[in-house]
């Protein structure tokens, strides 16, 4: 390790090797927030995320339904179609986006 | 089947106690940015608001690894608190997904995808026992899998100007810290258990052979695509694939290896063997 190590292997390398976590290292220097590990009430009035909303008057209250309460940030812009953003990334999709990938059985080759 | 996914919520009192767990465990402030699109080429947008959108989808479904994970655990007999801490992290995929939805609408999109309804069920291991079975699997998710997204991601902040894209990859990541590192931790409380058990270590690194294989086949996807990302790409976060390629096969390798390494496990073999059959 040295300085021309990337800082994504220094930060891995800190939590592999690590007993504890380091999760102020996330923050910006403008955090104070994530540096003293705090959350924040005020989350759901910041970023508009449904709350306030009247009851839903849908009669599908699932996942896969939009409803009165579904996503509104502050100044939305609408402008695409429902199913613009499939594939929109293009080549520059790393596959797998994020979260963890299933895993896997062993093949029967290698068990 | 498919179905369109939303981050619509009930309207009902679920959504209340689902704020406020949200809350509860949130590391980092919401963003007090918005997002200015205008500032912008428009491909460039369309580009990274694209990826956001995938990510949505990818980050609700990948909830459905960790409460699988967290069965597998009480399989196991593991203790009540790396249970726990897995469901929250499968609590916090779903955060997270709500969160990509909120990109995509900030950038201009409809936070709407249609996607594949069905759960792929997590690797048995026939033949394994619940512990090591739990042991494989978590190595596989924290320590390989979201340990790569620790790294793709400060790879993209590393780039990323967006104030808005910044605050918000950071929410993302402060969570990933905890997802990534829990596999180490995992093997510390199992430490002694494998220090009895060699066929067990044995097994599990003979696992990792293949789990590498499968991490690098999903990971490094389009690494050779003929791609030029200008500023304004990098200043929304769009990580070349090549540059993705890079970082999960450096982190694997200095980082993830020497770390599973201290538990006995034959990583460094497993990595440079690695074979998908």
């Amino acid at each position: 390790m040295d300085a021309r190590t990337p800082h994504y292997l220094r930060f891995a390398r800190s939590l592999a090797m690590a007993t504890t976590l380091a999760l102020p290292a996330c923050a910006g220097p403008d955090d104070p927030a994530a540096a003293d590990g705090q959350g924040d009430e005020t989350s759901t009035t910041t970023t508009g995320t449904g709350a306030g909303a009247g009851p839903s008057a849908s009669a599908a209250p699932t996942a896969t339904t939009p409803g009165p309460t579904a996503w509104a940030v502050p100044s939305p812009v609408p402008t695409a179609n429902a199913e613009s953003d499939a594939g929109a990334a293009g080549d520059a999709s790393p596959g797998f986006s994020s979260g963890p990938l299933p895993p896997l059985d062993l093949p029967a080759s290698m068990a | 089947m498919l179905a369109p996914l939303t981050a619509a919520l009930t309207g009902t009192r679920i959504e209340a106690e689902y704020r406020a767990g949200a809350a509860s465990l949130a590391r980092v402030r919401p963003s007090t940015h918005a997002f200015d699109a205008g500032a912008y080429d428009p491909r460039a947008v369309r580009r990274a608001r694209g990826l956001w959108s995938d990510r949505m989808v990818d980050e609700y479904t990948s909830t459905t690894v960790f409460t699988a994970l967290a069965s597998q655990l009480v399989e196991a007999n593991a203790t009540l608190d790396a249970t726990a801490v897995t469901l929250r992290m499968a609590h916090d995929e779903l955060v997270h997904a709500e969160a990509c939805a909120g990109v995509v609408v900030a950038m201009g999109g409809v936070a709407r995808r249609e996607r594949e309804t069905s759960v792929t069920a997590i690797a048995r291991h026939p033949g394994c026992s619940p512990e090591e079975r739990a042991l494989r699997n978590v190595v596989f998710t924290t320590c390989l899998s979201e340990m790569n997204s620790v790294a793709y991601f400060i790879a993209a902040l590393d780039r990323m100007t967006d104030p808005f894209l910044r605050d918000v990859t950071r929410q993302l990541l402060a969570d990933e810290v905890l997802h990534g590192s829990f596999g180490f931790a995992y093997l510390e409380a199992w430490a002694p258990f494998l220090e009895q058990r060699p066929a067990v270590r044995d097994g599990i690194s003979s696992y990792l052979r293949f789990a590498f294989a499968v991490a690098e086949r999903a990971f490094t996807r389009n690494e050779h695509a003929r791609l030029e990302l200008s500023t304004d790409d990098h200043a929304l976060g769009v990580v070349h694939p090549a540059l993705a390629a890079e970082a999960f096969r450096t982190t694997m390798a200095e980082a993830v290896v020497p770390g599973l390494a201290r538990f006995g496990l034959a990583a460094e073999d497993a990595w440079r063997r690695r074979a998908l059959a």
